[in-house]
């Protein structure tokens, strides 16, 4: 534990003095702002569509995170051999992996806490310049719905861990990790869509089938209902949020769990 | 070891269990269900989901920049212009994505309606916004199309029956209600509803109201109906 910690911290320092993270960071402060430009050309549903962006722009940065920082990091890490620095320390391999995905997190965090102090800024001047058209409780909403959207992409940071730890390099972890992605990203809503009698009666049975066990396997990234319900100021049940954050909750850390089962028996001479 | 060992796989099993009871208390409801929004094919819809992915929002907010796109280049002018056929099919698009987003009536209003003049199908879209929007104004808005061009009464009282259940149902909506059931409406409740239409559409895509209004005005019913009101005015 005495080393558990001073990893997390590096890990931190490690990913905050990259330049694409000073780069993201200043991004995610100015990003919202511009979000306001796309959005004066619509008419009556303004906030909605402000938070529409700027949900978009959240998983656009929490994908450029996974996929330019954290990935690289952890995977270089294992592919030439740097971890053998810490784990000579001497260190558990589990503390070193689990020391990782913590440092990853923390430094996940500023980025968000910019990004929603931005955004909240953002939607409050939103509704002074468009009053009326910008929902009362739209900045609660979009905190809310920030705060949700994240917690897959926990999982997904824990299921790069898990890939990482049994592939042989940058390249194989990159595509295993994107295919998992695309497959989170698009399955929940495509089953959505099977749910309606007309498109259910065109599908073949096979092929629903397979799509809802493949799903079962992955994370569900499937907040598209609720971004589409905070966007519009309607209120989620507390048993479906708590539901949905205890399975990603659960799906991180028994994806780490695997990942750390993997990296201990993994040959790292 | 064995100790940890077994540890590991009760807190793995737990955690299993935990995903499970997740995944089945975490639904929300599903945004489909009326079967007109169905208006293309499966595959199509299917991909159209799958792209928008975690944010279906975005996918209705770039269909509707589509339909102001579709507007602005419309060259061809004509009943079977490809133009109108393009507008339909965005604006169901992006109902479909989602149902809740008030923009999308309100074009369909405003260009399906009085600039494509597909009366019949602005009023099945602004008619399936019942289950998703609070809101008198679509249902106001069909209600006027069907009794205005349609020329359907019973339709358009059912519309306007269904807009007065509206929290916000104003007096207009009530007194045009009112007025479509007593079959006591004509040109002046027209043109006044017309008018109030007209301010909530951005100036630029104003020339079809402008110009159904103009219409109205030198149509033989309204000059009709001016002639005897100033009659029984005297």
């Amino acid at each position: 534990m005495s080393s558990f910690l001073p990893l997390v911290g590096f890990t931190f320092r490690e990913l905050a003095s990259q330049r694409i993270y000073r780069i993201v960071l200043a991004a995610l402060l100015v990003v919202p702002w511009l979000l306001l430009i796309p959005t004066s050309l619509f008419m009556l549903d303004i906030g909605k569509v402000l938070i529409d962006l700027l949900f978009t722009a959240l998983h656009a940065s929490l994908l450029v995170f996974l996929f330019f920082m954290a990935a690289p990091l952890i995977t270089r890490d294992i592919e030439q051999g740097s971890c053998h620095i810490f784990l000579t320390l001497p260190m558990r391999r589990s503390h070193y992996l689990w020391g990782r995905f913590a440092g990853l997190i923390a430094a996940l965090l500023p980025l968000l806490l910019v990004y929603i102090g931005s955004s909240a800024l953002a939607i409050v001047f939103a509704k002074n310049l468009w009053a009326g058209y910008v929902a009362a409780h739209a900045v609660l909403s979009f905190v809310g719905g920030a705060g949700l959207i994240v917690l897959p992409y926990f999982a997904l940071t824990a299921v790069l861990f898990l890939i990482a730890a049994a592939a042989t390099g940058l390249p194989e972890t990159m595509v295993f990790l994107f295919s998992v992605w695309l497959l989170c990203w698009s399955l929940p809503p495509v089953l959505g869509a099977l749910e309606q009698p007309e498109v259910a009666a065109k599908t073949p049975t096979w092929i629903g089938t397979l799509l809802q066990t493949v799903n079962q396997l992955l994370p569900d990234l499937s907040s598209s209902r609720i971004s589409l319900y905070l966007a519009h100021g309607k209120m989620l049940g507390d048993a479906a949020v708590v539901g949905y954050c205890l399975q990603h909750l659960g799906y991180t850390l028994l994806a780490m769990m695997l990942a750390v089962i993997l990296f201990k028996r993994r040959d790292l001479t | 070891m064995r100790l940890i060992a077994t540890g590991q796989v009760v807190v793995a099993c737990l955690l299993l269990a935990a995903i499970a009871w997740g995944r089945s208390v975490s639904h929300f409801p599903p945004l489909i269900g009326a079967s007109e929004t169905l208006h293309w094919s499966s595959s199509q819809q299917l991909l159209d989901r799958a792209w928008a992915g975690a944010v279906p929002g975005i996918a209705a907010d770039a269909a509707v920049l589509e339909i102001f796109n579709i507007y602005a280049h419309r060259s061809q002018h004509g009943p079977n212009a490809p133009w109108r056929d393009q507008l339909y099919f965005e604006l169901r698009r992006a109902q479909a994505m989602d149902p809740y987003f008030k923009d999308v009536y309100r074009l369909t209003e405003g260009l399906l309606g009085y600039e494509a003049l597909r009366w019949q199908d602005a009023v099945n879209i602004l008619a399936s916004s019942e289950p998703w929007l609070n809101s008198a104004d679509p249902l106001l808005a069909a209600s006027f199309i069907a009794h205005q061009y349609l020329h359907n009464n019973t339709l358009a009282i059912r519309l306007a029956k269904q807009a007065i259940k509206k929290p916000d149902a104003s007096q207009l909506t009530i007194g045009f209600a009112a007025a479509l059931i007593r079959k006591q409406s004509g040109c002046k409740l027209a043109l006044a509803f017309l008018e109030s239409r007209l301010h909530t559409l951005p100036r630029q895509y104003r020339q079809g109201i402008l110009f159904k209004m103009q219409q109205l005005r030198h149509s033989k019913a309204c000059t009709e109906e001016r002639h005897r009101n100033s009659y029984s005015a005297e």
